[in-house]
């Protein structure tokens, strides 16, 4: 158990869509911090709230949580917190559960569930404007009377009822009363609970008052034992637990759905007190559905939203982009005057500047497609996607929520796993993971407009049909069986068994607010930028020291690279590269890109000293490509050799940022690690199968 | 007319037909979660939409719109008021 801190801790609970977040957002303003709970891949946001009585309070906004008992990591974080079973958090001293007053019935469920943790409570009715639209009517005090706690209606969106709840939360700090529960335990287990209650207080495992609420759920919980705190007491505690699930049995009760029929048969019977309800007609959502879910007009507006969100990306992102490599090329230029010339001047203008700047390049796609992940998931359009697509992604192994993450990773694959936090259920999160950088992201395009234009002859097929163009489609098409191919593979193998996924909630569509999006948007950017920015400095400094190092000896044959760390890396790694097709200029430009794939090109013109000046203007290094012939004085850079090359960027794991990104969501270096190898091995073999069959085929 | 009662799969729940929800063929943490989601015995349910291709079924339930699987809606039992002669 965690000392209480100075600061009171109260913790904002309550279920997915509720409003939670835009009214921890109301009503911590700017004084929140975010962070990740430590050891899972779950966000922390924490902020300070003013009191008039209590002065400074801390809140904690849990994940949002259907039930205290936990089936995904969200969830569990927000479960311990609650039952203070984590060491980087304080127990919450005491609770605000947030209701969404709309969706009264399940709401209360989980309520129900907080008040039986015995904690000052206090419930807030949020959404009030929604209930009026639709006609509905709450009774707020008879509410909070069978509650037994107070009760305070407002909008959260609208700023409406925050300066109550600040006086009902300082009310329930100032003189706090432990909530009870409103359910009555079930007298034919009555023995079974107070054991199992009278465990739990024992090892310290709940507090008094929360203890029948535990106990009770422990035995309605086949996977209860499976939970770490509890799975010490296996043995001990497992005979009773199973004592009580038989006399349950006997009296004919289902014990696995137990506690959410008590207290669904609680919600039932006060529901009509407290709600006048109108009967059910057709709400905004369900219009907007009948268009959205609908198979073909649904599919098509799909379309159109990724659509857009390409055009985008693509399109308003160009001009930022630009402003960036001629602020970094500013700054290198300016650098070289300031700084004598000289290896700290190369290691900062070469190295740091050119090395930053070329990730940072990519910052105003990565926060366009943050802006973006952002509204499709506020909006509540996730849920639609999933179910438009549910099967079609499961033909191919995948979750109907992979379709955000996989997509946004064809611009980058950092956004696209960051948004693989939506699928709730770790594996298929996992899996997503794993193949998401696999589709073809932007910094694939400089290669394969560098190779394609040197060894794919410009012709049209059947008159219209460009044979470069065609090519390039192959590769992205390739990319994406790629990703099939894995996550059939994985879920053959190490991630087997069926999906989880039970049950998706389609939550009312609701207006996102610019400044929630804004908000979201500079969080993942700036969380990103702190994680990924360091190792990418650090790299960058690595390459640099890996291609000037050592230095260049005019004694001895070879260009200044190619008698660096790189270029003998280059050679070392040549025997490996060959039967790809690759020499060890080709092993030197892989080697070099390895932070990041579009150093590829820059690396490539450095060895057969070609200027290039932008990525759309690479002709001079083609045709210099073009011109390299081999031992047979053949051009060099046949097709088949070039397919090879692209082909290994196809397939193999070259991106430092990705690598990052991927050992924090995936929860580890492990996964990372298996992501590299399985990336890059797969290129290696597919590249080494077209480079062989190609040359027994006399192609070479 | 007379109404008769029948039981049948949630699945084959014809779009836009409701039912009250019966027992589940669903392992015991799966029904837990269900019943929390408010799919409780005895609770009344409407099937809303069905997806492409033998996709999700949607499902208004206590006021909420959910998405189910079908291979689940094929586990859970539904008693429904079918009109005698249709």
């Amino acid at each position: 158990m965690v000392i209480e801190p100075h600061i009171p801790h109260v913790a904002l609970a309550g279920n997915p869509n509720s409003g939670k977040s835009t009214l921890f957002n109301a009503l911590t303003g700017l004084r929140q911090k975010v962070s990740n709970y430590p050891g899972v891949t779950v966000e922390k946001h924490g902020g300070a709230v003013h009191l008039p009585r209590t002065g400074e309070i801390h809140l904690i906004d849990l994940p949002g949580t259907y039930s205290l008992n936990p089936r995904s990591l969200d969830e569990q974080v927000a479960h311990d917190v609650l039952l203070g079973l984590r060491d980087d958090t304080p127990v919450p001293r005491a609770i605000v559960a947030v209701l969404d007053a709309s969706n009264l019935e399940r709401n209360l469920f989980f309520v129900t569930q907080l008040l039986s943790l015995g904690r000052p409570t206090v419930v807030v009715l949020n959404m009030m404007d929604v209930c009026e639209q639709t006609g509905q009517q709450i009774h707020v005090e008879q509410l909070a009377q069978r509650l037994g706690v107070a009760v305070v209606p407002m909008t959260a969106s609208k700023n409406v009822g925050l300066d109550e709840l600040r006086a009902a939360m300082d009310e329930m700090l100032q003189s706090p009363l432990p909530a009870r529960d409103v359910v009555e335990l079930p007298l034919a287990i009555a023995g079974p609970l107070a054991e199992v209650a009278a465990l739990l207080r024992e090892h310290d495992l709940a507090e008094a008052a929360a203890a029948p609420g535990e106990a009770l759920r422990i035995i309605c919980t086949a996977t209860a034992f499976e939970q770490p705190r509890l799975a010490p007491w296996r043995e001990l505690w497992q005979p009773v637990v199973e004592r009580a699930r038989e006399q349950l049995a006997v009296a004919g009760r289902n014990w696995p759905t137990l506690e959410a029929e008590l207290r669904y048969r609680w919600v039932d019977s006060i529901l009509s007190d407290v709600r006048t309800a109108p009967p059910h007609t057709a709400t905004a959502t369900d219009r907007v559905d009948r268009w959205l879910t609908h198979p073909v007009w649904g599919s098509a507006a799909l379309t159109l939203v990724v659509l857009t969100m390409f055009w985008a990306i693509f399109r308003l992102a160009q001009a930022p982009m630009e402003w960036i490599k001629h602020f970094f090329g500013w700054l290198a230029t300016w650098v070289a005057q300031v700084v004598p010339a000289g290896q700290m001047q190369s290691l900062l203008t070469d190295g740091v500047i050119a090395g930053v700047g070329g990730v940072l390049m990519f910052l105003p796609q990565i926060m366009l497609l943050f802006l973006f992940i952002a509204m499709i998931e506020d909006s509540g359009y996730t849920a639609r996607i999933q179910f438009l697509l549910d099967r079609a992604m499961g033909k191919l192994g995948l979750h109907g929520k992979a379709f955000i993450p996989l997509f946004s990773s064809f611009a980058c694959a950092v956004p696209g796993i960051m948004a693989a936090r939506t699928i709730d259920n770790a594996r298929d999160r996992l899996l997503t993971i794993l193949v998401a950088p696999l589709m073809c992201c932007s910094a694939r395009w400089p290669v394969y407009l560098l190779l394609a234009g040197t060894v794919i002859p410009s012709v049209t097929l059947l008159g219209f049909l460009p044979l470069q163009a065609l090519v390039l489609g192959g590769l992205v098409l390739l990319g994406i069986l790629a990703a099939i191919f894995s996550a059939w593979a994985f879920r053959k193998t190490i991630l087997r068994g069926p999906s989880t996924t039970l049950a998706q909630e389609l939550p009312p569509y609701r207006r996102p607010q610019i400044k929630t999006l804004l908000h979201i948007m500079w969080e993942r950017s700036a969380l990103f930028l702190q994680k990924a920015g360091t190792v990418i400095l650090l790299m960058s400094v690595l390459m640099w020291v890996l291609t000037s190092y050592p230095r260049h000896d005019a004694a001895r044959s070879g260009s200044p690279l190619e008698q660096s760390c790189a270029g003998q890396m280059g050679r070392v790694l040549e025997p490996v590269l060959k039967p790809l097709g690759f020499d060890w200029r080709i092993s030197i430009a892989i080697v070099s890109s390895f932070a990041a794939r579009e150093v590829f090109v820059s690396s490539m013109a450095t060895i057969y000293g070609a200027q290039v000046t932008d990525p759309h203007n690479m002709a001079d290094l083609q045709s210099r490509l073009a011109a390299e012939k081999d031992e047979r004085g053949k051009p060099f850079f046949t097709p088949l050799r070039g397919i090879s090359i692209m082909l290994f960027y196809v397939l193999a794991m070259q991106c430092v940022s990705t690598m990052v990104v991927v050992r924090r969501e995936a929860g580890g270096w492990k996964w990372m690690a298996f992501q590299w190898v399985w990336m890059t091995g797969l290129a290696w073999l597919a590249c080494f199968t077209v480079w062989q069959v190609g040359a027994l085929l006399g192609w070479r | 007319m007379q109404a008769v009662e029948k039981s049948c799969a949630l699945a084959a729940l014809g779009t836009g037909h409701s039912g009250w929800l019966g027992a589940m063929a669903l392992l015991p943490a799966e029904q837990q979660r269900m019943a929390e989601l408010g799919l409780t015995a005895g609770t009344p349910v409407v099937v809303t939409k069905r997806s492409l291709w033998g996709g999700p079924l949607e499902l208004r339930v206590r006021g909420c719109k959910l998405s189910l699987r079908r291979e689940v809606a094929q586990r859970i039992q539904v008693t429904s008021e079918a009109q005698h002669g249709h």
